[in-house]
């Protein structure tokens, strides 16, 4: 349950999710909705596969993602896209606590 | 086993519904059929009208989630078991339940929260049928609501059980599933008509 909180907790991936919601659709049809870069959105993609929340099918070149959440799943997307749930990883915006120096090369 | 077809869903759904049926009716000795079959037909209807969809239509391959399957069975078999541990009490005086008010409640709330979770898992396990000859946008979204209308029913079958008086409890639970199946096909209905639009 760690990872489907995770993967909701990026309003990237709950707009990639409720995108999906209303249709399968490729890779490339996603990224064109995201100002993001591709290898980013490769990253979420990830991430949601990993929390089992979207599947992917290859047919040669084109991957096409299809949703694949439970009623639970699908309830907690709702929930946290209305209250605006945002939970992302630490390791991105920590900030180097005060005294902290960078070492000068 | 990974070869399981999508229209042999219909065969735990069928389980389930006789087993739990069948239950009820050696729990109560007054059994009243219409109210069982009321109870199940819906369930049922729907399991088949899938069945026959898909097997008419032959496509969308298989179900790879053979352990989904083997769940429902388990939960089946849960309720079973539950049941008849409630009926050895009561024979054997460990359970004082005159009016079998326990039992009913018990199994009303069991059956509710198994159905719940059925609901639930539902649009996850149906999201593997591979989707390259249907339309993949209305199939999600019909198992999308087929998921989320089982599911509240559940609940609101097992909710009405733990808090109503058992003889409210039986009237208004009688309505849940046929309520259920109507908000279905109405959301159907009106699915199809706006697409067709």
């Amino acid at each position: 349950m760690n990872l489907v909180f995770k993967a909701l907790s990026d309003p990237t991936r709950r707009r990639v999710l409720q995108l999906l919601q209303r249709e399968p659709m490729t890779a490339g049809e996603l990224a064109e909705q995201f100002t993001v870069s591709k290898p980013t959105m490769s990253a979420h993609f990830a991430v949601l596969r990993e929390a089992g929340l979207v599947e992917a099918e290859k047919v040669g070149k084109t991957v096409t993602y299809r949703i694949k959440m439970s009623v639970l799943e699908d309830a907690l997307l709702g929930f946290a896209s209305a209250v605006g749930l945002e939970l992302s990883d630490q390791t991105e915006r920590t900030v180097p606590p005060s005294g902290f120096r960078k070492k000068e090369t | 086993m990974n070869d399981l077809r999508f229209s042999d869903l219909a065969f735990p759904i069928a389980l389930l519904a006789v087993l739990t049926g069948g239950l009820i009716l050696v729990i109560d000795p007054e059994p009243r059929l219409a109210h069982q079959i009321a109870m199940f037909a819906p369930l049922g209807a729907l399991a088949a009208m899938e069945a026959a969809r898909h097997s008419k239509l032959a496509l969308c391959g298989t179900l790879a989630e053979w352990r989904f399957a083997k769940a429902t069975l388990a939960g089946a078999s849960l309720v079973l078991v539950v049941g008849l541990a409630l009926v050895a009490a009561d024979v054997g005086g460990l359970l004082e339940d005159p009016e079998r008010e326990t039992r009913r409640r018990a199994m009303g709330a069991l059956l509710g929260l198994m159905i719940m979770a059925y609901g639930n898992a539902l649009p996850k396990q149906l999201s593997v049928i591979k989707q390259t000859e249907c339309s993949p946008a209305a199939t999600q979204a019909k198992n999308r609501a087929v998921g989320w209308i089982t599911a509240l029913a559940g609940l609101a079958y097992a909710g009405v059980w733990l808090t109503l008086p058992v003889a409210q409890a039986d009237r208004i639970g009688f309505w849940v599933w046929p309520a259920a199946a109507v908000f279905l096909s109405v959301w159907m209905l009106l699915r199809r008509r706006r697409a067709a639009a």
